[in-house]
């Protein structure tokens, strides 16, 4: 579920450049929106500026004509209150402007608005300088005072709650993609395990349904197409068996015939050789399919596996008809007790097959030392041959599972390795265990198994 | 070996193929066999069973109107035949290895005549001991069916665990038995730990047996393995 996992680490990655990107934006509006009334507002027409400029160009009598018609302009006007609170000159003001204004008038409108215009003062000489704006273009917050504690705390709380405010976003993204992951999930696991080709069943219901069904769907389809290539195989193998016994026996009754001419005793001799080699060969062929398949039944018993690999390694002797190759064996006495539970015709075929290979393969001869060693809960039983082996890039081959090589060279296929560690290879995963492929101290080729295992209870 | 015994046995072989009925007739015939029955059908084998009452069986698993496991039930209900199936390897184990069902042995197709005679043979002894049925090893002769070893005109009496290991040796001689399947034929079961008595046994079979039990040439010991009985022929 790695692919999924860096699926939800990429969209939360995507996720923070988007927020990132969004605070950018706003920032970027702000400024543009912005802008113009910033420079207008607290420009040069400005209350605070233009006081500054009334004032200069004022005193106590009036004002000076260039700065009354730049307030004109601007449509602002200007009155001067003086000491007793008669307006001494007013310049522009409208008609419904006071031209008297008391203690409490002027305590109101220095924060406020006079006749719904705002107004801005100044002090001047003895007297108030008074500028009136347009009614909508200044807004003055009449009660503008607040904790200076809430001021010096707002920074930090806007700043928190920005934090609060993406740490929320963050959540609820983190959930909404678990929550898919978690739908996704089994369907995902079993895509994985129909691409490995194993079956799977998936409880089709809720949101992803369909998905599941389709998964499901593709799984049968896959089961039957694989039963169907099995049963294939096994069709085929069991009708080839009665032809190759006929050719078989025929063959050797020939090579057996004293009356038979050397060549032809000869000929008959290989015929009845390849018949038994085509036999095993389709053997091995349906073993494998049945066990791909899964279809071949691992009976699970108790073996003591030291019995099984005496037994084996006995039935390769007595099979032997020359004395070019010999097996040694050796059990430690750790492991003569040691059990698992399996199928022991399987794992007598796995053992032979072994045994088998260093045979054929080193038709001149060669001495197979197999041996049976326990650690802690593993046993390794080893077979190591001391004959002509193999490359490096075979056993490479071979441990990577690649019994028939796409594309072979034709001067490889004298050598190649049959179905026979294929099944040794199979046998070994139905069983939990493992196989390695090496070379051995000689030179010569090894097999090396590791059985998880037991010990009786009893005994 | 005199299996002149064996010889007078009446066969029947059971399979669908008639040309497999004609090659496997004709191997027993060839080797001495004297009255062999043949049947293509689970039904013709029935009534070939009744008929002619086979003291071996020779079966192939698939017919076409039924299946060998269910005929040899059908046989054993009325009698103790031994049956030898011809099958393929990759037969699910407990149908094949059908010892559950009380099969004799499996041989596996494609098959060589001498294997097929070998196998007919050593169920046949396992079945019916002959009169004479002894072999003889290097300057002595086993009667298992007194139970004695006979050497230099001497009689000496074999213990039934003896007798036990000698027979599972014999019935495999030349071949190499484990030690495991020597304790299985003389104890049952998967016997872990009998190799002390097993050896107490050999080393008096061998004082039986052999000329000089401490240089053994009949009893021999392969290493690691088991044992190896020698016998001439």
């Amino acid at each position: 579920m790695k692919s999924l996992r860096s699926f939800i680490a990429k969209n939360l990655a995507a996720f923070t450049a988007f927020i990132v990107c969004l605070f950018a934006v706003n920032a970027i509006l702000f400024a543009l929106v912005f802008s113009d009334t910033v420079s207008n507002g607290f420009g040069d027409s400005s209350p605070s500026s233009m006081l500054d400029k009334a004032e200069a160009a004022s005193d106590s009598s009036g004002m000076l004509l260039v700065m009354q018609e730049r307030l004109s302009d601007q449509e602002i006007w200007a009155i001067y209150i003086a000491e007793g609170g008669d307006v001494a000159w007013s310049v522009g003001a409208p008609a419904n402007v006071p031209d008297h204004y008391s203690l409490q008038d002027v305590a109101t409108f220095s924060k406020g608005y006079i006749a719904d215009y705002p107004v801005f003062t100044r002090s001047m000489g003895e007297g108030l300088l008074v500028l009136g704006y347009p009614p909508d273009s200044y807004a003055k917050i009449v009660g503008n005072y607040y904790p200076v504690r809430a001021v010096r705390m707002l920074p930090g709380f806007i700043a928190a709650l920005v934090a609060l405010d993406v740490l929320c976003l963050f959540a609820a993204f983190w959930y909404s993609k678990r929550r898919i992951a978690s739908k996704v999930q089994p369907i995902a696991e079993a895509v994985e395990s129909l691409g490995r080709g194993s079956a799977v069943s998936l409880d089709a219901s809720g949101e992803l349904a369909d998905l599941a069904e389709s998964a499901n769907r593709a799984s049968d389809l896959l089961r039957r197409q694989e039963e169907a290539r099995a049963n294939w195989i096994a069709g085929v193998s069991h009708d080839i068996r009665t032809p190759l016994s006929l050719i078989t026996v025929y063959a050797d009754q020939i090579a057996t015939d004293d009356r038979a001419d050397e060549g032809v005793v000869k000929k008959a001799a290989r015929i009845g050789a390849q018949s038994l080699r085509i036999g095993n060969l389709v053997n091995d062929l349906n073993l494998v399919s049945q066990l791909d398949c899964q279809n071949q039944p691992i009976r699970t018993e108790s073996i003591r596996l030291s019995r099984i690999v005496r037994s084996s390694v006995a039935e390769a002797m007595n099979a032997m008809k020359d004395d070019a190759h010999t097996i040694d064996m050796e059990v430690e006495a750790e492991a003569e007790d040691a059990v698992i539970v399996g199928d022991e015709r399987l794992l007598c075929r796995a053992f032979a097959n072994i045994l088998n290979n260093s045979i054929v393969h080193n038709p001149a001869g060669c001495t197979i030392h197999v041996t049976e060693r326990r650690c802690g809960d593993r046993v390794h039983i080893s077979f190591e041959d001391d004959g002509v082996g193999a490359s490096e890039s075979k056993m490479r081959e071979l441990n990577d599972g690649q019994h028939y090589p796409s594309r072979m060279a034709d001067n490889e296929l004298g050598s190649r390795h049959g179905l026979g560690l294929l099944i040794v290879s199979r046998a070994m995963e139905a069983h939990g265990a493992s196989m390695e492929i090496a070379s051995s101290e000689t030179g010569g080729f090894k097999v090396l198994l590791t059985f998880p295992c037991g010990t009786p209870s009893l005994r | 070996m005199d299996n002149s015994f064996i010889h007078r046995k009446r066969v029947l072989i059971v399979d669908d193929e008639p040309e497999l009925l004609e090659l496997v007739s004709g191997i027993l015939t060839d080797a001495g066999f004297t009255e062999v029955f043949t049947a293509g059908s689970a039904a013709e084998a029935v009534a070939r069973f009744r008929e002619t009452a086979p003291e071996l069986i020779i079966l192939d698993v698939m017919l076409p109107d039924g299946d060998g496991f269910s005929l040899m039930r059908q046989m054993r209900s009325s009698s103790e035949v031994p049956v030898v199936f011809l099958t393929a390897k990759d037969e699910p184990i407990d149908r094949i290895s059908g010892l559950g069902l009380g099969a004799d042995d499996y041989i596996v197709k494609p098959f060589l005549p001498q294997e097929l005679l070998l196998r007919l043979y050593a169920v046949a002894r396992r079945t019916y001991r002959s009169e004479s049925d002894q072999i003889a090893l290097d300057g002595c002769t086993v009667d298992f069916s007194k139970g004695e070893v006979r050497r230099d005109g001497e009689t000496i009496a074999l213990t039934a665990k003896e007798f036990a290991l000698l027979e599972v040796l014999a019935r495999n001689r030349g071949k190499i038995v484990t030690v495991d399947a020597i304790c299985e034929a003389m104890w049952g079961g998967d016997p872990f730990g009998y190799e002390g008595p097993l050896n107490a046994h050999v080393r008096r079979v061998r004082e039986k047996i052999e000329r000089d039990p401490s240089h053994p040439t009949s009893l021999v010991t392969m290493k690691g393995l088991g044992y190896k009985l020698r016998v001439i022929e």
